[in-house]
This record gives structure tokens, C-alpha cells and sequence, in this order.
């Protein structure tokens, strides 16, 4: 039970992995916004390189990211399909009874096939596979600062979010204590319809939020106790800092986004609308 | 300056209980506590202990009575903000479940969590951490994950996470209630440490008797009222006061009323368990020579 990983972190000594989180949040952005950038076939063979490029220097396995793509699957097809049967154009490639598939249909579903897969791959890459949870926060909280001025609070959004992140297998631990001992009573949680089964789940939830409550109540007097009085005045033990690596990244994604554009301009082939 | 770091007079307490009805918890309480002193604090389950604690650094405020830290009257209720911030800081908590009292979720960060709140410069802040883990043995677990650690080491963590904030005095709320005689062993060489070499006063809340015997005074709470504030030795030279309170002794003064109680004559006033086999190698070596 001491093996719980938050999230989906890979450890590993990549140049990725060792970029300020702040800058990997922004680079996540911009990558995002690069991915729509693309619109014919030179500009999406040049962000395929891109994420093939990102996966060999973060360092995780491909067989890893692969994983990370089977939540999508359904949504990836059902895309696929869409763009392939409803993109009307004006070159037929095929054409039978009700059903017409055209060239632009095709490359349409080809090209959002890709940006889909880009997506999640340069995402997680960025984010959940090469950051910690902890750090994901900080830098959220770092970036979004500004917003304080309008009252916004981030900080004990944060706080909200480090605390939840902690207390993951503390509860998890207690989930399989009290299912262990609901077990031992004679609870059933395997066998019977999903109904039965979920029914079963209310005597593990019960104990499992009194639980979770009490120790909310004796963790916020404890940290009363240790002068816990919000984000004001705060000061940090770790504070983050860029380096000239972040910059280089920053500027990197930059500058593809720009080459995407001229690609845009100067394209050949067949562009997407 | 006042003589003493802590000062009640006639403290009273109450808490609602599940009707909603005002009962009391603490009746009266009387308490003078010297700078670097040992205390103990024993007594059964809703004897009022832990309110006590929580009285001691303002996370619970009193029906009525007066509480002096430090020659400071904490009951004038015009406190600011920054005064109640201080108190906390000087007059540290540690509670009895770890899990419930470790806010972050790398052990560097969670000592931290004191003096960042305190608004203390980063590099002052380094120096605590390393210098509180050091002192709690806990050093090159920086950057460990606090639910990886044992239940003694937990606690010695969260002591670190109080000690970082430089405190004058320590309130131990049943800290060793929920851990294994090896974690307990942990953290009282802790807490003996602190108190014997950095004269941090220990208030310790305790349902052991081994460990209320190491203290320099032992306060005995029931139903809300301080029965008895004494040195261990007088304490448990009336064994039969504390049973009744349902609170049991220590062994080792089991032992030697029990001896005594079969006619073995044993001397001194033995409390701790050192001086208890102390008397009894004196006694077999006595009667050795005797008989031989």
C-alpha cells in the first residue's frame, strides 16, 4: 500500500523533467495552440516530428504514452468517422448507396486524428509525466497570482489542492482497512449485479467520510496551531527559479509556432479549412 | 518579568456537549510552570487534558479565569492578531494522530510549513529545516514522502515541524498514543533531549505512567479539576489515590509494592525503572553479604 504514485509522474534525469514547471505549464500552452496552428500536410508531418522529438528527449517509454492514449480511443474513432462520412468536397474518392467519402474527408479526419494524439501526447509530457503533482501546483499558483488582485484565491486553492494530493493514501490506506474489516464481517463487494455491488460500496463510504471529516477538523487545528493564517505574508522554503534552459525551451516552441504559420502561408497540397 | 513562562488562575472551561447543553470542562485549574520545566499531564478520557492543551496557545479561549504566558495576560481579549500568531509559535502542539497534523506532502516542505506561515526569509527557513531535523535524528529524509515514514518517525517529523518555529514550549497531546513501544522510545529520547539541552519546556499529555515517571511534575486532571500537581515520587508513593482514579502506576512501582508488600525491605523512594533495579541489585547484594 506504500507504493500509491500520485498521478501519472515517470521519475526520470530528463532535460524535460528538469525545466521550471511555470515554463513547462506555458510550453504546454503554446504547444497546444501550435497544434491548431497546423493546417496542411507539411505543417502536421512537422508537429508529428515534433512530439516524436519531445518523446525521445523526456525519456518515457512510448509503450507509456500508449497507455496514456487508450481513455481516448473511443473519442479518436468517433472523430475519425465523422470528419471521413460528413466532410462533403469535390473530389470523390468513393461512393456507395447513401454513403459519399471525398479526399478532403480523408485528410480532414487524418489531419485531427493527428492533432488529437499531439495533443495528449505533448500535454502529458509536459505536464503529468515529467512534473510532479506538487510542483504542477506550486507553479499553478505561482502563474496565476496575478490574479489575487481581483480576489481570486488562488492560494488556498492551492492549499486545497496539496492537501487533497496528500491526504491520497492516507485515505486510500483507510478505504482498505474498512473494506478488510467490512470483509471480515461477511460484506460481499464482488459478486451480485453493479447495482448490488454499489449498494455494497455505502457501508465503506459512510465510515470512510466520518473518517475524512475528523481529520479535516484535527488537521485545521493543527495548523492553527503551526500559525496557519492564509496566503498573506507568506514566505516559501522552496521558491521556484528559471533557468537559462527554461528560456530556450519557451523560445524553441516559439519559433515552431512561427514556422507552423509560414508553413501555413507558403503551403502546398491540401489545406484544411 | 514573570518568574514563570505559563500562569493560570482559576481557569474555567466548557464545551457543549452532544444536546447542546454548556458543560464544564475545566473547573478552577490553578498552574504555575517555569521556564524549562518537565511536566506531565495524566488523567482518564474527558478529565480535560486536551482542552488544557488547547487552552495554552489560544485555539480555545476560557469561560473565565486568567492565563499569563510568559507574564503576558492572554485573557484581556484585545489581543491582535500578530500577538495570537506569537503565542502559537512560542507555545507549539503536536497531536496524537501524525497522519492528521502533516500538511505537505514532502517532509522538507512540511517543517517548513511553520515558518513560512511566520513569514521567515527563505534562507532562514533552510536553516531551521536542516537545523530541526538534525535535532529530531530525522536528517537525509529531506525529500522523503511523509506516508513512507514509521509512526515514530512521523511524529519526530511533525515535532520538527513545530521545532522550526523556534518554540519556548512543547504541548505533547497524547503524542505516543497511537505508536509502537519503539516509536514511543523515539520520541520521548526527543523530547527529553530538547528539554534537557535546549531548555524547551515540555508539557506532555500522557496515558503511559512509565512516561509521566521521567518528568519533574506530574498533574493529575479528573472530571475537570486538578487533583494533584506533584513530583513522580510523591505521586506514585500513593498508588492507591491513582488507581482509583483509574489511572494505574508504573510498573516499576508495582514492583516495588509488590516486593515490599512480601516483606522484602527495600530503600529509597525508587520511581523510574533505573533506580528500581537499582534498589533491588542494592537489596541481593546486601542480602549476599549477609548470608555469606
Amino acid at each position: 500500500m506504500n507504493n500509491i504514485s500520485f498521478g501519472q509522474y515517470y521519475p526520470a534525469n530528463s532535460l524535460i523533467h528538469s525545466l521550471d514547471a511555470r515554463f513547462k505549464v506555458i510550453c504546454a500552452f503554446l504547444y497546444i495552440v501550435c497544434s491548431f496552428l497546423c493546417k496542411n500536410i507539411l505543417s502536421f508531418a512537422a508537429l508529428l516530428a515534433s512530439a516524436a522529438l519531445l518523446v525521445a528527449i523526456s525519456g518515457i517509454p512510448p509503450k507509456i504514452l500508449l497507455k496514456s492514449l487508450r481513455p481516448i480511443i473511443f473519442i479518436l474513432l468517433f472523430t475519425v468517422v465523422i470528419n471521413m462520412f460528413w466532410t462533403s468536397g469535390e473530389n470523390l474518392v468513393f461512393s456507395w448507396w447513401k454513403i459519399r467519402i471525398y479526399y478532403e474527408g480523408i485528410m480532414n479526419a487524418l489531419f485531427i486524428a493527428v492533432r488529437i494524439v499531439v495533443l495528449i501526447v505533448g500535454t502529458s509530457i509536459f505536464l503529468t509525466y515529467t512534473t510532479t503533482p506538487i510542483a504542477l501546483t506550486d507553479a499553478l499558483e505561482s502563474l496565476l497570482s496575478p490574479l489575487k488582485v481581483l480576489r481570486a484565491p488562488v492560494h488556498e486553492f492551492a492549499m486545497m489542492i496539496t492537501i487533497a494530493l496528500r491526504f491520497i493514501p492516507t485515505l486510500t490506506e483507510e478505504t482498505n482497512r474498512i473494506m478488510a474489516a467490512q470483509k471480515a464481517r461477511g460484506a460481499d463487494f464482488t459478486t451480485g449485479s453493479i447495482f448490488k455491488r454499489a449498494r455494497a460500496l455505502i457501508p465503506i463510504l459512510v465510515p470512510l467520510f466520518v473518517s475524512a471529516f475528523r481529520r479535516a477538523d484535527e488537521l485545521a487545528t493543527a495548523m492553527e496551531c503551526r500559525c496557519y493564517h492564509g496566503g498573506e505574508g507568506r514566505t516559501r522554503l522552496n521558491i521556484p527559479h528559471s533557468r537559462p534552459r527554461d528560456y530556450v525551451m519557451l523560445l524553441l516552441i516559439v519559433a515552431f509556432g512561427a514556422g507552423l504559420i509560414l508553413i501555413n502561408i507558403y503551403g502546398i497540397g491540401y489545406t484544411m479549412k | 518579568m514573570d518568574e514563570y513562562f505559563i500562569r493560570t488562575e482559576h481557569l474555567c472551561c466548557n464545551y457543549r456537549d452532544e444536546n447542546g447543553r454548556e458543560a464544564p470542562a475545566l473547573i478552577d485549574i490553578n498552574l504555575k510552570i517555569k521556564k524549562g520545566e518537565y511536566i506531565a499531564v495524566i488523567g482518564r478520557n474527558g478529565s480535560g487534558k486536551s482542552t488544557l492543551a488547547k487552552l495554552l496557545n489560544m485555539i480555545l479561549l476560557p469561560a473565565s479565569g486568567k492565563i499569563y504566558i510568559d507574564g503576558k495576560d492572554m485573557t484581556s481579549g484585545n489581543l491582535s492578531d500578530d500577538e495570537i500568531l506569537d503565542i502559537r509559535r512560542r507555545v507549539g502542539m503536536v497531536f496524537q494522530n501524525p497522519d492528521n497534523q502533516i500538511v505537505a506532502t514532502i517532509v522538507e516542505e512540511d517543517i517548513a510549513f511553520g515558518p513560512e506561515n511566520l513569514g521567515i526569509p527563505t534562507p532562514e527557513i533552510r536553516r531551521r529545516v536542516d537545523y530541526a531535523l538534525e535535532t529530531v535524528g530525522m536528517r537525509g529524509y529531506e525529500k522523503h514522502e511523509p506516508h513512507r515514514l514509521s509512526g515514530g518517525q512521523k511524529q519526530r517529523i511533525a515535532i520538527a515541524g513545530v521545532l522550526a518555529m523556534q518554540p519556548e514550549c512543547i504541548i505533547l497531546d497524547e503524542a505516543t498514543a497511537m505508536l509502537d513501544p519503539r516509536g514511543r522510545a523515539e520520541v520521548i529520547n526527543t523530547i527529553e533531549l530538547l528539554n534537557r539541552e535546549r531548555k524547551i519546556t515540555v508539557i506532555m499529555i500522557t496515558h503511559h505512567m512509565n512516561e509521566a515517571v521521567r518528568a519533574d511534575r506530574v498533574i493529575v486532571l479528573s472530571d475537570g479539576r486538578l487533583l494533584r500537581d506533584y513530583p513522580p515520587r510523591q505521586l506514585f508513593s500513593e498508588p492507591d489515590f491513582l488507581r482509583r482514579q483509574g489511572l494505574g502506576v508504573p510498573q516499576s512501582v508495582e514492583l516495588i509494592d509488590e516486593l515490599r508488600r512480601q516483606g522484602i525491605a527495600l530503600e529509597g523512594e525508587p520511581v523510574t525503572p533505573e533506580e528500581c533495579a537499582g534498589a533491588i541489585m542494592k537489596y541481593l547484594k546486601q542480602k549476599k553479604a549477609h548470608d555469606g
